[in-house]
């Protein structure tokens, strides 16, 4: 399946009447979590057995853990052999649910580790920064956003910021400015005049 | 350039202060797989076709396929060294190449780079390559004759400035000799000229810019070349971006200009090939179904401008190989079609020792007629009839058949014109030249030359007349008319008996 066609599911599940977004969102990541697992996988993907017992193998899993919508989905799915979509379809649901809520995931990655206190200080700065120049960053809802950032150490970064939102990034990191300046000084832009107004400047 | 660590230290200060100061917000997408020179990139939802899209690596790449989930790059460079995972970021520019004074005599790829070895371009002009061609209101018809010094297209085949003329033929028959002579005889004529090699081998490239250093014709004339071990992306914007070069002194200074293309063969496999890649379906000679578009928008861009709009010019050679002759194959009908007329080149002509090989009989200019100079037209006037029924009376004269006085005559003037139209290569001459001769050979005053000392007859004639009778070709050259014809005529009796009386 394309992800459009997880997109698909994900978008028919989410206008059910009556849906909880936020708890579907959960009980889906459970679900897709348990079926990641490599032999459940090739239970699923095993054709001589029965649609009815492996929906009967769901039932007993999950029926108690996830809501009547939620199971009658993955009977659906079953159906459709399209149990092992659900990874994609967990996942476009969670876009869904983003959008509908405001919530985005900046991914910020940093040179080295920083104490949490200092480190909480740069993840505000970013958040404030997406906020304020949310258009940059292809965000059209003017609502307030809610942030759930995750981060990274590359010490190959030197130094700086970077962070990546969706299809967005934006890399103030020192050896993304090297690498700049390196393509200035090889290709000759770096101009005289840059040189004698930086002089000036001193 | 020289930069030393002062320097280098003064400008790091610098940027490091104002660093930061712009919110630089950039588009990216994820490359998904790569591999024959196509990346297919997750994300960069808002590229726009034909967008120029930069790896993490500095390699520069076109946004060619918009495709519901992904994003097909034609990589322009070595796809080898991207990877998996790489980011790919909009640059928000379609492509563009540099232009300008700067590239004038030198060998440049198609993105501009130098391949001469002489160090960097210096310039801070660019263009995009691809610009919608001028419309009629910005156009004049094309009146003035663009020589190539080749006698046999100059009073047959006449190109105008501002005229596409494809030069067609198998191979080895002579294809690219005439566009290199067109490129030579442009030398004092304040045409800026522009050499796109497609496909061909780097050493056939070096040996064309060899000859134009020779020639002392890289003094108005650019090379871009995207060798057959070049990605096919390369060869496949190469003509687009000479031709925006060329642009680059037609619109800014109103300069007369002239863009070979050699070939668009190759550059239309290229196209087929990216295409495939990319999974375009496949349509006549599996070309991609806008393969026509391919060629009609680039020599829709040869062009001459109205005085409104600076009075430049770019006349088009486009190039194009059949196989065994085959002009009704897919991309040649193509470019016949577009193009205002066609120089036809003939292997068993090449063969038989008539160089260039041009086939007269199929050859036509359908607008340069307007920009031949008065006297060339005069003395050119008959010349394509008199070889049209030549051709028609030799198969007799091979059969050893008894002939007519009259035929027999008209046979030996077409067996000396077809050795007067023959011409070596890197010799273009000057339309005065081409005149005189023209003239004694319609005239008749060769008929009583042996065939074999024709061409030395001519050459000659052409150093008598500049020793002793210059304001011959000066009246020619600046008036663009013929002389008095009972003094030319005088003159020619003169030149024949003396020359009759030396090689007895
Ligand atoms: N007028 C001429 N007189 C003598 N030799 C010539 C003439 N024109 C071309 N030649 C020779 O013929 C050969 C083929 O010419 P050229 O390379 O121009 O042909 P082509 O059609 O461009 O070939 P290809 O298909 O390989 O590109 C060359 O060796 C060239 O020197
Ligand atoms: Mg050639």
């Amino acid at each position: 399946m394309t992800d459009g066609g997880a997109y698909t599911y994900a978008m028919a599940l989410s206008s059910v009447d009556g849906v909880d977004l936020k708890k579907t969102e959960e009980e889906l990541l459970l679900v897709s979590g348990v079926l990641k697992n490599e032999d459940i996988k090739k239970y699923f993907l095993y054709p001589k057995i029965s649609q009815a017992e492996k929906k009967e193998k769901l039932k007993n899993a999950f029926a108690a853990l996830v809501s009547k919508t939620v199971m009658n989905f993955l009977y659906l799915l079953i159906d459709k052999n399209r149990e092992n979509h659900i990874q994609q379809i967990s996942h476009a649901f969670t876009q869904i649910v983003d959008q509908e809520y405001d919530r985005v995931r900046p991914h910020v990655s940093l040179s080295r580790n920083y104490p949490e206190a200092e480190l909480q200080k740069i993840l505000t700065m970013v958040e404030g920064l997406v906020s304020a120049k949310r258009d940059a960053f292809g965000i059209s809802s003017p609502a307030k956003l809610e942030f759930l950032p995750e981060t990274e150490v590359k010490p190959e970064m030197l130094g700086g910021i970077y962070l990546r939102l969706g299809d967005y990034m934006w890399d103030s990191s020192i050896s993304r400015f090297l690498r700049d300046w390196k393509v200035k000084v090889l290709s000759g832009t770096i101009e005289k005049d840059a040189v004698i107004s930086a002089d000036i400047a001193e | 350039m020289k930069v030393n660590t002062d320097e280098i230290i003064s400008v790091l200060k610098k940027e490091i202060t104002s660093y930061g100061n712009e919110l630089n917000v950039e588009e990216v997408g994820t490359v998904l797989e790569v591999g024959d020179g196509i990346a297919r990139i997750y994300g960069l939802t808002g590229v726009m076709a034909n967008e120029m899209v930069e790896f993490e690596n500095g390699v520069m790449g076109i946004a060619f396929n918009l495709e519901e989930n992904s994003v097909g790059v034609v990589v322009l460079g070595d796809y080898l060294k991207i990877r998996e995972g790489f980011i790919a970021k909009r640059t928000k520019r379609i492509l563009e190449v540099p232009t300008g004074d700067a590239l004038i005599g030198r060998v440049v790829n198609p993105l501009g780079e130098p391949m001469d070895g002489k160090g960097p371009v210096n310039t801070k002009k660019t263009r995009p390559i691809e610009i919608i061609a001028p419309g009629i209101a910005k156009r004049h018809p094309v009146l003035e004759p663009m020589q190539t010094g080749i006698k046999a297209i100059d009073s047959m085949i006449p190109i105008g400035r501002g005229q596409r003329e494809l030069i067609i033929g198998d191979r080895g028959t002579g294809k690219t000799a005439i566009a290199i002579d067109t490129i030579i005889n442009q030398k004092g004529n304040d045409v800026i000229c522009v050499y796109v090699a497609i496909g061909q081998k780097a050493s056939t490239v070096a040996n064309v810019v060899e000859r134009l250093y020779k020639a002392g014709a890289m003094d108005y004339t650019i090379v871009v070349c995207a060798n057959a071990s070049d990605p096919a992306s390369l060869q496949y914007i190469a003509p687009y971006a000479g031709t925006a070069m060329a642009e680059e002194f037609m619109y800014n200074d109103g300069k007369a200009t002239l863009c070979v293309y050699d070939d668009l063969s190759k550059q239309a496999n290229a196209y087929r090939q990216m295409s495939l890649l990319l999974r375009r379906p496949p349509g006549r000679e599996a070309y991609p179904g806008d393969v026509f578009y391919l060629h009609s928008r680039l020599l829709e861009r040869a062009v001459k401008m109205n005085e409104k709009y600076g009075n430049g010019s770019l006349t088009a050679l486009p190039i194009i190989e059949t196989q065994a002759g085959e002009v009704s194959a897919y991309i040649p009908t193509n470019v016949i079609s577009i193009t205002d007329g066609q120089i036809y080149l003939q292997p068993n002509l090449f063969a038989a020792g008539v160089r260039p090989a041009v086939d007269v009989g199929i050859s036509v200019s359908r607008v340069g007629g307007n920009a031949q100079i008065k006297a060339m037209k005069k003395v050119a006037g008959t010349l394509r009839l008199d070889l049209a029924q030549f051709r028609s009376l030799e198969a007799f004269a091979q059969l050893g058949t008894e002939l007519d006085a009259a035929t027999q005559k008209q046979i030996d003037r077409g067996l000396r014109l077809v050795e007067l139209l023959k011409q070596n290569q890197y010799q273009p001459l000057s339309v005065e030249k081409q005149v005189v001769g023209i003239y004694a050979g319609t005239k008749g005053y060769l008929d009583g030359i042996p065939v074999h000392l024709v061409q030395k007859y001519e050459e000659e004639l052409y150093k008598w007349i500049e020793a002793s009778h210059k304001d011959v070709f000066d009246h020619i050259h600046n008036k663009k008319e013929l002389p008095e014809e009972s003094k030319l005529k005088q003159l020619l009796v003169d030149f024949t008996d003396q020359f009759k009386k030396e090689h007895k």
